[in-house]
């Protein structure tokens, strides 16, 4: 018999049911006893009738204040029964004897948006989010009181043109396009920013950069950007495209000559064998020795040379943006040759972006120790030179090169209109995954580009070789050279001028 | 006379031998369709390397005035990963954590647990549960179910055991002799039945204990420790008892409803 007696011994009330719930609601216990408190907390947990459990929970907390969860629920009902006010005295009770519950945070976060309470409102929410970030009514939540409390538009801080607070400024240039360089920030997001009306690309970190087209005369440039709620917001600022005025006529000879065309010639070499991290290279810094040389002969008086461990991003950097910028005038070209290693990087959106690597750079993060296409391009919109030249030994690609061929050498006066035209061009060695080919003590693309500057690109045979001659005459040339290993890819970054070389005097 | 009496009750005790091991040996095998991904799940499932309050409240209930006037909540530790619960001495204890969220539709539920029975203690139970407590919209639409270890007072017997209850009334289940258990509780709701079955450390199979019916309402789990019984009405307790639990775990669910706070 001993069986069926064990078996009327119920564990049913480990939980608690209902029809266990005997006891009325106790009024003769003494203070702090949080023991109690606990069980009568449960009787109200359990009991069906909304009044009980007022009082259940009121007697738990009168038993022990310091009992965080009656002033949850108790809050909870009247947050049911609409009692704003009392609800957010119970919660906030219940906050501050240091609940970590996040969904009270919440709710006390959402009735105090809903009586206005921006402020405390984001401050609950922040504490609900700081438990549980990925609680979804929070984060909901939080978006409504971002956009409640948000009014205003990313905020946009303008690079390129450089505008000076509270001042007009207008600048002058003589190039067609305008590159438009600056960051949008605003703390729901940018979603997206316009120049002149055209989508720029922005990136993480809200950079955007776009070349802008302008006409002769004034040109006002309008900025805009909004934020991921909606809110817009705008700079502007006015540039001035100059008339160039053309060399005079009279000046141009027979034997052309870089003082017909440019008050100074400009040049920046830099070569680099001996890489902090990247591989060794052989014969790159000879080449730089040898196209110094060169373009001594050829007409360009200041060359400032760069090699092996000088050649820091920073050193480039600087050279590119601020020492050249101060000593180049509005009638000089400039020539930046780099032998070296090259890189390109696959971007999210499908896209190429191309780097020359420095001795300092990284290998694997490269992005932010080497020098982008980007970064060149904008560089180059502070140099004031008529024409400037960028000659990469080294293979990558990502340029974001304009293809068109610029001005018809067929037209009459053709140099005298290229060379009254700004252009940034480029030639680079080769393109992405390619290997830079070395031979006879030379990169094969610094020895044909010597061999362009002798005379050997001069289609036309004037004794002048044109940006557009050089890689006309390197891509196949070099391409055959190196048996299709290496294919030099050669295009404008700005302008429809044209860099010119002028042979030496034989 | 004498003889025949004998005869009977060795007739009894071999018959209910065979039926506690044609239960001990039945293999079980209860599958949940349609159960909310592993994914999902998983932020439920407790370790006990630290006390979880998103997950649990503390359970404190009794259940007459004469056991309130003299509880005292055990103590809930974690230690080592597991969570320890020891009943405090003097009166009514009981410690355990009850789920803030419920199940729905069907589910499959498990928790691992440790428990040395004392002996010689008649001046209060030992109890170890596992509970359900499947909660409708109305007084009298309650109904619990509960898988657990007992050893009663005044009996020096150990037993797991599950029953059900509802409306006041007890349903008792199936039940075996265990002395110190270390093993896994675990109730499987399919449909309107609810199964409760146990494993003991090293064992390979389940053993079921009974099928009971389902409300099929949204359900609330929970375990718990406590010194007395539900009809008890006065204790000593002049020593305490200690559970051990690890590795609640929900192996699937239909549903899982959240409480708002």
């Amino acid at each position: 018999m001993m069986h069926l007696k064990i078996l009327r011994i119920s564990l049913g009330g480990l939980l608690a049911i209902s029809f266990s719930i005997g006891a009325d609601i106790p009024n003769v216990f003494a203070s702090n006893d949080c023991d109690k408190a606990l069980s009568i907390f449960w009787k109200g947990k359990y009991t069906y009738q909304k009044a009980r459990k007022y009082r259940f929970y009121e007697v738990a907390i009168n038993l022990c204040p310091g009992f965080i969860r009656p002033y949850e629920l108790i809050g909870n009902l009247y947050r049911k029964d609409g009692e704003t006010e009392k609800a957010i005295d119970y919660f906030t009770k219940a906050a501050e004897l240091g609940t970590t519950n996040y969904k009270l945070y919440y709710l006390l976060a959402s009735l105090q948006f809903q009586r206005g309470d921006l402020d405390e409102a984001s401050t609950n929410l922040k504490k609900s989010l700081s438990i549980r970030d990925d609680y979804q009514k929070s984060l909901e939540l939080k978006r409504k009181i971002d956009q409640a409390s948000d009014k205003d538009g990313p905020k946009i801080i303008l690079f390129e043109p450089t505008t000076r607070r509270g001042i007009k400024t207008v600048f002058k240039y003589k190039s067609e396009t305008v590159t438009t360089r600056g960051m949008a920030t605003d703390k729901s997001g940018v979603s997206w920013v316009r120049i002149n009306q055209m989508d720029a690309p922005v990136d993480e970190r809200g950079n955007f950069l776009k070349d802008i087209p302008i006409q002769l005369g004034s040109n006002a440039i309008l900025i805009e950007a909004a934020d991921t709620i909606g809110n817009r917001s705008s700079v502007s600022v006015h540039v001035e495209r100059e008339e160039i005025s053309l060399p005079e006529i009279s000046r141009i000879d027979s034997a052309a000559q870089p003082s017909h065309f440019y008050d100074k010639s400009y040049a920046v070499v830099i070569g680099i064998n001996d890489y902090e991290k990247w591989p060794a290279l052989e014969f790159a810094v000879n080449d730089a020795r040898v196209v110094e040389k060169k373009l001594q002969l050829t007409g360009f008086e200041q060359i400032t040379i760069i090699f092996d461990k000088e050649a820091t991003q920073r050193r480039i950097l600087t050279e590119l943006f601020h020492e050249l910028p101060q000593q180049v005038g509005r009638n000089d070209r400039v020539l930046f040759y780099f032998a070296g290693h090259g890189q390109t990087e696959e971007l999210p959106n499908g896209g190429k972006r191309g780097y020359i690597i420095p001795v300092d750079a990284d290998t694997s993060n490269f992005s932010s120790s080497a020098i982008s296409m980007d970064q060149i391009r904008s560089l180059s919109a502070r140099i004031p030179a008529k024409h400037i030249l960028y000659v990469m030994d080294s293979c990558y690609s990502g340029l974001g090169l304009n293809r068109s061929y610029g001005v018809s050498p067929q037209l009459s006066g053709y140099l005298r209109k290229v060379a009254s035209m700004r252009v940034v061009q480029i030639v680079t060695a080769g393109g992405k995954g390619e290997q830079v080919q070395e031979r006879g003590g030379h990169g094969l693309f610094t020895n044909y580009f010597l061999r362009a500057l002798d005379g050997d690109a001069d289609i036309n045979n004037d004794r002048v070789v044109t940006g557009t001659e050089l890689g006309a005459y390197l891509r196949p040339n070099v391409s055959d050279a190196s048996h299709n290993a290496q294919t030099p890819l050669f295009g404008r970054l700005e302008g429809e001028g044209e860099f010119l070389f002028f042979m030496e005097k034989k | 006379m004498k003889r025949i009496r004998v005869f009977i009750k060795a007739i009894f005790l071999v018959v209910l031998a065979i039926f506690l091991q044609r239960c001990a040996t039945q293999t079980v095998s209860i599958e949940i369709e349609n159960s909310l991904p592993q994914s999902k799940l998983a932020y439920y499932n407790d370790s006990f390397d630290k006390l979880r309050e998103d997950l649990w409240e503390k359970a404190g209930f009794t259940f007459s005035q004469a056991q309130l006037r003299q509880f005292r909540a055990a103590d809930l530790t974690i230690e080592d990963g597991v969570l320890r619960i020891k009943t405090k001495t003097g009166g009514f204890s009981k410690g355990g954590l009850v789920s803030k969220y419920k199940l729905g539709g069907d589910f499959d539920v498990q928790v691992e647990c440790h428990m040395d029975f004392l002996v010689g203690k008649q001046d209060m139970d030992q109890v170890l549960g596992f509970g359900i407590v499947e909660r409708g919209k109305k007084t009298g639409e309650m109904r619990g179910i509960f898988l657990g270890l007992l050893k009663r007072g005044e009996s020096g017997e150990s037993i797991i055991h599950s029953n059900y209850g509802e409306k006041g009334k007890f349903h008792p289940g199936n039940w075996h002799r265990t002395g110190d258990f270390y093993g896994t509780l675990r109730f499987v709701r399919t449909g309107h039945e609810i199964s409760t079955l146990y494993k003991k450390q090293g064992e390979k199979q389940w053993r079921k204990l009974n099928t009971f019916p389902s409300t099929r309402n949204d359900a609330i789990v929970g375990f718990a420790l406590q010194n007395f019984i539900v009809k008890r009405n006065s204790i000593t307790a002049k020593s305490s008892i200690i559970a051990k639990f690890d590795n609640f775990k929900i192996n699937a669910a239909q549903e899982i409803i959240e409480e708002e706070i």
